[in-house]
């Protein structure tokens, strides 16, 4: 089955954490994302990080439903028809088209919250791998993580040219 | 975006996220703290926050689109998600 390469990063106390790398596209977003693999979240968000490296007005972006992460509080920002893409091992594009993701908007925008929230990752939750039939491994004792499809992906239109 | 745009960045941004986690303790010690721009396998700019370091990297041309922003937390922080 296709495999879209995850890499494993000792984030806290030499604990691997899976991260995965896509190509975000929306209307106003064009962009690399890594972001954390975890199947705990029941949603997938970008980070507040994400959201100020595009420069959008987060001001703005202050609505939603709430939400509480690491101690802090978020509202979850919704970005309308955005592309989620990613390599595969194979070269290949999987992309997929979702009618929104969340963005981490914190409640309080003052430059300490900022400072404290800059650290929390983007996620790609469970939402995600159940939309799209993607299965998660994940053995940190060997240091191999993956996602893996079962099916090619409906908008697999491009592969990398062959040297 | 035309898809071979994406992929080629795609293949450029999965590249640095494997460095930058291979890396990551060696990293740690003199970023602890920062954010970090990361292409091509290079720290682009590190700054205390993601405007500054928007700042600093599109002073040297780069196109934010094409880097990675990661940031390398405070030894001393924990994170249960």
């Amino acid at each position: 089955m296709p495999k879209i390469p995850c890499s494993l990063r000792a984030l806290v106390g030499k604990r691997y954490f899976p991260f995965v790398t896509f190509f975000l596209t929306s209307s106003h977003i064009n962009k690399a994302i890594d972001a954390i693999v975890d199947t705990g979240s029941p949603y997938t968000v970008l980070s507040t990080n994400e959201i100020l490296g595009t420069r959008l007005p987060i001001h703005t972006m202050q609505k939603g439903e709430t939400v509480a992460l690491a101690g802090h509080r978020f509202f979850r920002y919704l970005i309308n028809n955005v592309g989620m893409s990613f390599r595969t091992e194979t070269g290949e594009l999987f992309k997929t088209k979702l009618s929104s993701v969340a963005a981490l908007v914190p409640t309080k925008l003052d430059k300490k919250t900022l400072n404290d929230v800059k650290d929390i990752p983007s996620i790609i939750g469970h939402d995600f791998l159940e939309e799209n039939k993607i299965a998660f491994y994940f053995n940190p004792s060997a240091k191999i993580t993956y996602l893996e499809y079962d099916a090619p992906p409906v908008n697999t239109l491009c592969r990398e040219p062959t040297t | 975006m035309q898809d071979s745009e994406i992929l080629e960045a795609l293949k450029v941004a999965q590249e640095d996220s494997k460095w930058f986690s291979e890396k990551y303790e060696q990293l740690q010690t003199k970023y602890e703290g920062r954010v970090l721009g990361i292409k091509n396998k290079n720290i682009v700019g590190d700054a205390e926050s993601v405007e500054e370091l928007l700042n600093i990297v599109q002073k040297k041309g780069e196109d934010t689109a094409y880097l990675l922003i990661e940031t390398i937390p405070a030894k001393d922080v924990s994170f249960i998600l």
